[in-house]
């Protein structure tokens, strides 16, 4: 799925200011942009009282539900998704083919009037996104000054010390078969790096035991005698 | 497709938890979301939940990462529901997906499921226009500990046997024996691609 490459200074700045401009004429509480996977992409407001994270992955996800919901009563789309509450309301509009508006207002305030400003501010948010789109992609940030060799492991359990630049060798992670990459985290004993003779011994282990079909095994093998 | 952020330095990446119902994918995340070390406050973890446990829409827990210079790295893990009834929220959760894990049962009656879902997940990526050649992932395969698994071999032959062969653990979800394992992959898998292509952009 297609969705933002890389989002500037400028575009956050843009985004911004088509949010600020809603809060202030809706007098919503805070407004979110998100793309349709569940990433917020821009937020303003007040919304230390919200974890916009989770917010974002369940607003979007709910949009996505109600499209499958108007498919099945034959509309081509919803392009929005009011839920009311007692003192939060909740205003989800579509932006364009990737992007979302969500709207977190006070459930005193008229949602038409909140749907009425949003409509303003989706024009200004859906030019700036196309903008962002368009932009060549060279123009953006260049991921390869990040370097993994010097990183821990990302994560670690509790009570663990982190473990240094383990498998962290900047060699290609996938290995094709045949081949055994020093990467390659196989778990136990590594298959790739077994004898040829042990394999197919294997295999036909499997084949007697009936855990594989002839087929299976024939396949299996013409890929092992290929790859001596 | 994840989300660069240059103004406020941050990338945001998608992995999605996959595999047949009841083999662990839940699981996965609760143990990640028990155990994960982090120096800021921990994240909730979301579960939309039938009354019996069983997943209805997605489990979701995102974390950040803290080893890599000047980026702030959000991952966002969700999970699908694992029976094949909800095959159109599956769907739903798949978009957008930057990785996968697929979590496999090893006991031997879970073979065909786990067969049938790894179809599925191929079938459901079709209709979103990606492609599993394309897209990172790794294959877990859960519940080591029960008396009546099936030899790695046998389903690495099942589920890892493709062109080019992917990372594969063991794991004990339960006891959370690999479940960082796995994780650490698919995370540094999902790097290594974006600085590639980010070298190939640039060179």
């Amino acid at each position: 799925m297609a969705t933002l490459p890389q989002l500037l200074e400028e575009d956050v700045q843009g985004l911004d200011v088509a949010l600020k401009d809603l809060i202030g004429k809706s007098e919503a509480t805070s407004a979110l942009v998100l793309d349709k996977g569940g990433f917020v992409i821009g937020e303003c407001g007040d919304t230390r009282a919200f974890d916009t994270t989770t917010l974002g992955a369940l607003a979007a996800a709910a949009y996505a539900a109600t499209q499958g919901i108007a498919s099945l009563v034959g509309e081509a789309n919803f392009s929005s998704v009011y839920q009311q509450g007692e003192n939060y309301s909740l205003l989800v509009n579509n932006v364009d083919e990737h992007c979302l508006l969500v709207v977190i207002f006070n459930a005193q305030i008229s949602v038409g009037a909140v749907k009425y400003y949003a409509m303003g501010a989706i024009g200004q948010i859906a030019r700036q996104l196309l903008i962002a789109r368009n932009r060549s992609p060279d123009e953006g940030i260049d991921l390869s000054i990040l370097n993994l060799a010097d990183a821990a492991d990302m994560f670690t359990k509790r009570g663990e010390e982190p473990s240094a630049t383990q498998n962290l060798d900047l060699q290609p992670l996938f290995a094709r078969k045949g081949t055994q990459s020093a990467a390659d985290p196989a778990p136990e004993e590594s298959s790739e790096t077994e004898d040829p003779v042990a394999k197919l011994q294997k295999i036909k282990k499997l084949l007697v035991a009936g855990l594989i079909s002839e087929e299976d095994f024939e396949f299996k093998k013409r890929k092992i005698l290929e790859a001596m | 497709m994840a989300i660069i952020n240059q103004a406020t330095k941050e990338l945001q990446v998608k992995v999605v938890y996959y595999g047949p119902g009841m083999g662990g994918k839940t699981t996965n995340l609760l143990k990640v979301h028990e155990n994960i070390q982090t120096a800021q406050e921990k994240s909730k973890m979301v579960s939309l939940a039938t009354s019996s446990d069983r997943t209805l829409f997605f489990d979701f827990l995102p974390i950040e990462a803290v080893a890599i210079k000047g980026f702030k790295t959000k991952f966002q893990l969700y999970t699908v529901p694992g029976q094949v009834i909800y095959n159109t929220t599956r769907q739903l959760v798949l978009r957008g997906v930057d990785g996968i894990v697929f979590v496999a049962d090893s006991q031997y009656d879970k073979m065909s499921e786990n067969v049938e879902s790894f179809a599925n997940l191929e079938e459901n990526l079709k209709t979103l226009k990606l492609n599993l050649t394309d897209i990172p992932y790794v294959v877990q395969y859960n519940k080591r500990d029960l008396p009546n698994v099936a030899p790695v071999e046998y389903m690495e032959f099942l589920l890892n046997n493709r062109e080019v062969q992917v990372p594969s653990f063991p794991a004990v979800a339960s006891q959370c024996d690999g479940v960082f394992e796995t994780l650490n992959m698919i995370t540094r898998m999902l790097l290594h691609k974006f600085i590639n292509e980010s070298k190939a952009r640039s060179a």
